[in-house]
């Protein structure tokens, strides 16, 4: 039974996987294998759902006949675009084949790093499928929706299975319920999702230092620099949405400052879809999303560096967002984030400013940013990195990349604080909703800040050597 | 200026010190990793090789007494049967409505409604498909054994079956 499952499980990986090849093939007119590599399994995987959540709100039955003719009909369609709709190829932008990875890191020394990130990827899959769903939200909240969607053919099944009803989004439980519907998530097949898209996020990450010629030794580095975070591993694992979310958010935010400052209408679309699967996965996804579009749209106003066009970026990310805003503002309850500012913003024009919850707040991040059992050193690291390279490398002049990712990781820091203000006033204790949810909220802060310190000490700009 | 003394230059060394920074840093996250978390979790999933997932599952959420509890209701509760548990309040695990879902998927899992009394919500619990679910505390023993069958599990675990 189990070996059964596991090839059932495995082939939908795959059928997922060349999905998303078809669709970022669409969107991308020129990218790496390695793109391909980290796209594929994350757009694959929103854009199945999505339709799947949208035709069983239209009142079909979801079985694995209807998953199959989607499929189909999807992949036909995306077959026949790119067959009658052929754009130019441009410009490779970057140069991160296999072959010349391969290629230059012939000598041991530089396969270590690889070496490495894969026995991390390994053992992720490994942990990740061998506990199964064993904790809180992994089981009440995304696996059990999922199964009772599988069971009852639809989206409203997920109103009586589970935590929080309607209120969540339905990517998870929708990708989860197809692993049900095929192999009965007997191993649980549906498991892998998490370590997948976990190495989707690592791996596209290198891609971009790549692409914005940061040294091998620093982009490898800064790889396995985020990939032994130990609280980002344990969210390989663990099967909650947020790291799912931090990846959508993170490759939405990447893409987007190459689109905007690189003048690529292309990977503006890329992250429209990939902001738009943020919110498709997390509750608080459009809110983020949204700060995101906000905080780049600032950076190309001050810097006025390459070209923001609205429409190929907005499109996807509206489109995919507004039908779920629509959906939940239907059958769901109120969000955490409207009912906490609901709750907070009386209580602030009375005059009751929760002063000691600044305080509260702070402390508790100091000390969760600084505790190595969750995230290791990375955020004391960050920063030495980011002064030795010296600040000044964060201004529009000196590189907009970091100007953009800067504002963009200030953006959504900020925005986190500001919720756990705003729940200082609701009736849970502050205590509780940091201890529960401070963390894992802050994770693309985490992986962005990483993200930055490596690129600010790596680029080609300070290390001409690595590129003689 | 060859390349070595170029690199200890002044424009060089924060770049040199910045990768000694990143290598030590992933030295000591990768042992971190590998101590607190691969291992452990590895060791874990080793020791339950044959476990099913649901066995897994409720081994690794509450140990082995929680598990052997969640297997003997599953074995007891046919798949079409509503199994009611007592209230969150009353019991953080066992009332938890989503937890209990999962664990004893398909089964349809409720509790009594707190606008009416425990012990007039068991009584009312009369019909072939419906299980209590019973842990310390609940369900009032006197209510239950008036309306279903006491299956013992261990000291006050159990399931209140529909007599036959």
């Amino acid at each position: 039974m189990v070996p059964k499952a596991l090839t059932i499980d495995l082939l939908l990986i795959g059928a997922i996987f060349i999905l998303g090849v078809f669709q970022t093939r669409v969107i991308l007119r020129s990218m790496s294998y390695l793109e391909i590599l980290s796209l594929s399994f994350p757009v694959g995987l929103g854009t199945l759902t999505w339709l799947l959540f949208i035709l069983s709100w239209l009142g079909l039955h979801i079985s694995i006949i209807t998953i199959t003719i989607l499929y189909t009909v999807l992949l036909i369609c995306l077959i026949l675009i790119r067959r009658f709709f052929r754009r130019p190829h441009t410009k490779h932008r970057y140069t991160t084949e296999l072959s010349s990875i391969l290629k230059e890191h012939s000598q041991i020394l530089s396969i270590i790093p690889w070496v490495l990130l894969i026995l991390l990827f390994l053992s992720a899959i490994f942990i990740s499928v061998g506990r199964a769903y064993s904790t809180w939200d992994a089981m009440a909240v995304w696996s059990v929706k999922g199964y009772g969607i599988a069971l009852e053919g639809t989206i409203f099944a997920g109103r009586t299975w589970g935590s929080h009803g309607l209120n969540y989004p339905l990517n998870l439980p929708l990708a989860i319920s197809i692993f049900k519907l095929l192999s009965d998530d007997v191993l649980p097949g549906s498991k892998l999702i998490f370590p997948l898209l976990f190495i989707s996020l690592i791996v596209n990450i290198y891609s971009f230092f790549i692409r914005r010629n940061i040294s091998q030794t620093h982009a490898k580095f800064g790889l396995l620099l985020l990939a032994s975070v130990p609280l980002l591993f344990e969210h390989a694992t663990l099967g909650y949405a947020n790291l799912a979310f931090t990846m959508y958010i993170v490759l939405g935010a990447l893409y987007a400052m190459e689109g905007i400052y690189g003048n690529h209408p292309d990977e503006l679309v890329m992250s429209g879809l990939l902001l738009g699967f943020a919110a498709w996965t997390r509750q608080e996804g459009l809110f983020i999303s949204l700060l995101v579009v906000m905080a780049l749209s600032l950076t190309w106003l001050i810097s006025r560096k390459g070209k923001l066009k609205f429409v190929p970026w907005l499109l996807p990310l509206v489109s995919i967002s507004m039908v779920w805003f629509i959906f939940t503002h239907i059958y769901g309850t109120e969000g955490q984030i409207t009912l906490a500012l609901r709750e907070a913003l009386p209580g602030i024009s009375q005059g009751n400013f929760h002063l000691e919850s600044i305080y509260t707040i702070l402390r508790y991040a100091a000390r969760q940013m600084l505790e190595p059992s969750i995230w290791g050193l990375l955020f004391p690291i960050c920063l030495l990195l980011i002064i030795l390279a010296g600040p000044r490398r964060f201004s529009p002049k000196e590189n907009i990349y970091l100007f953009g990712g800067g504002a963009t990781t200030l953006a959504i820091g900020i925005a986190v604080f500001f919720y756990y203000y705003a729940v200082s006033f609701r009736e849970m204790p502050l205590d509780w909703w940091l201890s529960t949810s401070f963390n894992r909220m802050i994770l693309p802060v985490g992986v962005l800040l990483g993200i930055l310190a490596v690129m600010a000490i790596g680029s080609s700009t300070l290390l001409s050597n690595d590129h003689e | 200026m060859n390349k070595q003394t170029s690199r200890w230059g002044s424009k060089k060394w924060p770049q040199v010190i910045g990768t000694l920074l990143l290598t030590l840093a992933i030295l000591y996250q990768l042992i971190q990793l590998i101590r607190i978390e691969i291992l452990p979790l590895a060791k874990f999933v080793m020791q339950r090789n044959g476990a099913n997932a649901t066995e897994r599952s409720a081994l690794f959420f509450a140990g082995k007494g929680f598990s052997d509890f969640i297997t003997f209701v599953n074995e007891n509760v046919p798949l079409n049967g509503t199994v009611f548990i007592p209230r969150f309040e009353q019991n953080e695990i066992f009332g938890h409505e989503g937890i209990m879902e999962f664990f004893l998927f398909p089964r349809k899992v409720e509790n009594c409604s707190p606008n009416i009394p425990v012990e007039e919500c068991i009584l009312n619990l009369r019909g072939p498909n419906k299980y209590i679910l019973a842990v310390e505390g609940y369900p009032p023993r006197s209510a239950a054994v008036q309306v279903k069958e006491w299956v013992p599990f261990d000291g006050e675990q159990g399931i209140y079956i529909p007599p036959p």
